[in-house]
């Protein structure tokens, strides 16, 4: 009895745990800032910017341990 | 209105500027002058005694850098009452939004652990075990921040501010040179091999403006209650700090310019050690700053990512508020500062190492963010009205971040892989 409970209370305790970030994240779903070029530009950039870092970042993080 | 009546009401309206301004001031001074915290004062000193006075001038030039990133983050403060967290969230959505957020969590509970290094190696001069310098540490940063009062923090966190200055007195102990520190005021490329020149200059680009800062200042100036017609004590404020920061750093230089010139320094700590060894008071003098760097940075380093979530969490998140008013808030900070200690007395040296090398890179990554966005939003009309950047204030933004993004980017792969510039 207890058995069949335990899935329902799991999901429920992780829902409640995760649902104040995706309260968050749906009030903030709309960026409140006009997407002129320069934004989307710059927007880009930054994507690109991060990815880069993240790879190199994680190689040498993989070396340093693996080392 | 006769002579005297005239001076009479200039010197009246001096002193209400002035004690406007003592209300007022606060956050820029201490943004700045925490940002030479432990990491700082390590950069400082191995600049010095690798190098002598011949970068001062380029100290003196990150100056007037760090006041125009920083008064922009008190303009935003001030008209949008929302810290820099919330503001990011608002203005570019949730994706970007959580990604400054982890980024500064993640970025300032490892320059936390690494402000509790400098703090433990510094008090450990004077024979004082790490576990009692956290504990002592941990215990001063927690009773300075439940009193429920931003005004009595914020005196509190000056008096440390000033005591940052104790390398003024250092560097008048070691009779410096004159006619040789007016040489490195003057820019000028010292000799010696390029990649380790680039590394220091880069090095001092990164002591000097790191992503904290922004999110510190902004959401201080929020808890303050700054308004629209503060902005120019707010200004001021700012200048204040950034002519103490340099004044901080060249004299730091100054000492171990003149007195550990040519030797390998690789710590401010280890540099303290050297410095007793010539003169004693110079070199307790330097652990003395080095650990009220540590804790200035450990405290504004909290704060500012405690801000930042409570700002996006919906927390009330105020110095003005008690425990119970804004027990998340609070938990928050005691977690950042109690598990970075915890860190650096269960961590092995190796694992610290690698702490320290990493968090200069993390920085990086959410540095170029955090500036590109500071710039997009003071450029937003609907956001700022006729605080927004002018065209001559753009031309200097963007110049000033596209510089910082380059070296700063040329910085954290050089620390990654130490050979690419030819340093190391």
């Amino acid at each position: 009895m207890g058995g069949g409970k335990k899935p329902g209370t799991i999901r429920r305790f992780l829902g409640n745990r995760f649902r104040p970030f995706m309260e968050i994240t749906e009030k903030y779903k709309t960026p409140r800032i006009k997407m002129t070029r320069q934004v989307k530009w710059a927007l880009l950039f930054l994507r690109l910017y991060l990815i880069i870092m993240l790879l190199i970042l994680g190689y040498k993080f993989f070396t340093t341990i693996g080392g | 209105m006769s002579y005297g009546a005239r001076s009479y009401y200039r010197y009246r309206k001096f002193v209400k500027t002035l004690q406007i301004y003592l209300l007022l001031a606060g956050p820029g001074i201490i943004v700045m002058v925490a940002d030479n915290d432990a990491g700082g004062i390590t950069t400082y000193s191995v600049t010095g005694a690798q190098y002598g006075y011949s970068l001062i001038w380029f100290l003196i030039l990150l100056g007037p850098i760090a006041y125009f990133v920083q008064e922009m983050t008190v303009r935003l403060g001030a008209v949008t009452k929302r810290g820099h967290a919330e503001a990011i969230f608002d203005a570019f959505g949730s994706f970007w939004g959580w990604f400054s957020l982890a980024d500064l969590a993640l970025t300032d509970w490892l320059t936390l652990i690494t402000e509790f290094i400098g703090m433990t190696a510094a008090l450990s001069i004077f024979g004082i075990p790490p576990i009692l310098t956290v504990a002592l540490v941990s215990v001063f940063m927690i009773l300075l921040v439940i009193n429920g009062k931003y005004w009595t923090f914020e005196k509190i966190v000056l008096l440390l501010c000033v005591l940052n200055l104790i390398y003024i007195p250092a560097a008048l102990l070691v009779q410096p040179n004159v006619s040789q520190i007016f040489w490195g005021i003057i820019p000028n490329l010292p000799g010696g091999p390029l990649g380790t020149l680039f590394f220091l200059l880069m090095a001092n680009i990164g002591t000097t403006i790191a992503p904290w800062m922004l999110f510190f200042q902004q959401s201080s100036v929020v808890d303050k209650g700054m308004k629209e017609k503060d902005i120019p004590f707010g200004r001021m404020d700012t200048a204040m700090g950034a002519v103490l920061t340099v004044v901080v750093a060249v004299f730091l230089i100054i000492v171990t310019g003149s007195l550990l010139y040519g030797q390998h320094i690789e710590s401010a700590a280890q540099a303290a050690v050297s410095l007793q060894g010539i003169n004693y008071w110079v070199g307790t003098f330097l652990a003395i700053g080095l650990f009220d760097a540590g804790l200035l940075g450990a405290i504004a380093i909290s704060l500012a990512s405690s801000w930042a979530v409570g700002e996006v969490f919906g927390w009330a998140h105020s110095l003005n508020h008690r425990i119970r008013e804004a027990p998340w808030f609070y938990i928050f900070y005691f977690f950042m500062l109690i598990s970075a200690g915890g860190m650096v007395l269960i961590s092995t040296q190796a694992t610290l190492v690698v702490v320290t090398l990493f968090v200069q890179v993390i920085a990086v990554t959410l540095l170029p963010a955090a500036l590109v966005f500071l710039l997009l939003l003071l450029n937003s009309e609907e956001l700022m009205g006729k605080y927004k950047n002018t065209r001559i204030q753009n031309i200097i933004g963007f110049s000033i971040v596209g510089m910082i993004i380059l070296l700063s980017t040329l910085y954290a792969l050089s620390v990654l892989f130490p050979s690419l510039l030819g340093g190391g």
